[in-house]
């Protein structure tokens, strides 16, 4: 499980969180909605670590991640043991982000290789069945430029699982897409609900989210205003400007 | 112009070629090696690499010729022409590589290097696999550039009296008085070198690129 505790950062004088705390459980999907600019894509990233952050802790499965407190005061990790952190992470994001010169498989047997040092023919086996479980057996030797965004996405989450991760970090992951291709990159993280692996996905797919996430946590002003169950959330909010994000969004 | 002539011609070019081509060798590992110093860690190693670029750029190939040619026998280091000149060019060559390599690891999106991140990709695997694939791609263009700045910067090591295109080309003058043919025959000569490597870049280019990622080879 995720433990995250006060979490706060601001950017030069700008606080963008103002103390997160959220737990996530084994095996749960909890879904980050909110105004573009309320924290809730900088939450994602503190958790992997892509930002900093001044205060606060994430404990994943008991364990503390990113910094120590010391004699000295709070001290980040060394770089190689971050790295073991995050690889019990896998991220996604918005624009894919896949290595353009790398095919798709590739690109998903480059980490389970190169940080996990796994031989090359178990990457590679393992990049062919991800591949075809996110339904691209016959595009393992595509690029990335030949791939439609879908495809790519889908790619992208291949890549993320490779690592066998503990928590998936989704981070608007169907926001750049072409509205038809929306439904394959969804049907992938559905067939992952089976799985006892932990989800956070920053969304403004709200139909999605209530579908798929246990719990709903709408954030605002760099602080968890509201969280519960979806229907809860959707349909009975009781933060007032919870109430105006959810009228707008209809 | 006679036959001999020709072929001596020919044959200095082909001097002039495998000096450049030594120098780019060399200037290679050298500009690799400065454009690590240029994102080291320390400000000290960031400064000396300014520094360094700074100075080999601004000074003419020929001063620089000159200055390695007499500095090498003071420390004792008894070279010949030859080698001095590949030293020379390397050097040259090097710090122009430095910032040709500098640019093209600026050009790699920040989110590529997020995704190494999030993979807990080490730094080596990090260079190897994304950083230096990336980087030949987008640094192949101005990296051809100074290799044929290199062929051409080759001419000044005449004056330190390695026999390559320029020096064979003066010597036939000096017998013959045809200064224009033989100047001629001399510049087409570093053309087609020019124009070959040229072609060789744009090779690797298409070789290289994915179809639709930088855009296409001129």
């Amino acid at each position: 499980m995720i433990e995250i505790r006060g979490l706060k950062k601001s950017f030069g004088a700008t606080p963008v969180l103002r103390g997160v705390d959220l737990q996530v459980a084994d095996g749960e999907v909890v879904a980050l909605i909110g105004r573009s600019g309320c924290g809730k894509t900088t939450l994602l990233r503190c958790i992997n670590f892509l930002e900093d952050y001044s205060e606060g802790e994430i404990v994943l499965d008991g364990q503390p991640l990113w910094y120590r407190e010391g004699p000295h005061g709070r001290r980040r990790v060394p770089e190689a043991e971050a790295r073991r952190m995050r690889q019990r992470m896998g991220v996604v994001f918005q624009q894919y982000n896949l290595f353009p010169h790398m095919t798709a498989l590739e690109n998903v047997a480059l980490g389970p290789r190169h940080a996990q040092g796994l031989p090359a023919g178990e990457a590679e086996a393992l990049g062919r069945r991800l591949l075809a479980r996110v339904g691209l057996a016959d595009r393992l030797e595509a690029y990335p430029v030949q791939l439609s965004g879908g495809q790519q996405q889908r790619v992208a989450i291949a890549r993320a699982l490779a690592m066998r991760p503990r928590v998936l970090l989704l981070d608007e992951i169907t926001s750049a897409l072409d509205p038809e291709l929306v439904g394959e990159v969804e049907d992938v993280i559905r067939s992952l609900l089976r799985e006892p692996i932990m989800m956070i996905l920053v969304t403004h797919a709200l139909g999605f989210a209530r579908e798929i996430a246990h719990r709903i946590a709408y954030v605002a002003d760099g602080r968890i205003a509201e969280i519960g169950r979806p229907e809860q959330i959707l349909e009975s909010p009781r933060d007032p400007t919870l109430k105006e994000f959810l009228r707008r969004m209809r | 112009m006679t036959s001999g002539s020709l072929l001596l011609l020919a044959q200095a070019a082909g001097v002039s070629l495998l000096l450049a081509a030594a120098a780019i060798v060399l200037g290679t590992a050298v500009g690799a090696g400065l454009t690590a110093m240029a994102f080291s860690r320390l400000a000290v190693v960031r400064a000396a690499y300014r520094v360094w670029v700074y100075l080999v750029r601004g000074t003419p190939v020929l001063v620089l010729a000159l200055l390695v040619f007499y500095a090498l026998p003071a420390l004792d280091l008894r070279t010949g022409p030859y080698l001095a000149g590949i030293l020379v060019l390397g050097i040259y060559a090097g710090a122009l590589f430095a910032e040709v390599f500098r640019g093209g690891v600026l050009a790699i999106p920040r989110p590529q290097w997020e995704s190494g991140r999030s993979l807990g990709l080490p730094p080596g695997a990090m260079l190897r696999k994304v950083v230096a694939p990336l980087v030949l791609r987008y640094a192949l263009p101005p990296y051809v550039n100074v290799c044929v700045m290199a062929v051409k910067a080759s001419s000044v090591l005449s004056i330190i009296s390695v026999w390559e295109l320029t020096f064979a080309a003066r010597e036939i003058i000096e017998r013959t008085l045809a200064v224009f043919t033989v100047l001629g025959v001399a510049a087409a000569l570093y053309f087609v070198m020019c124009l070959g490597i040229d072609r060789a870049g744009k090779w690797l280019e298409r070789r290289l690129m994915v179809r639709g990622f930088v855009g296409e080879p001129a």
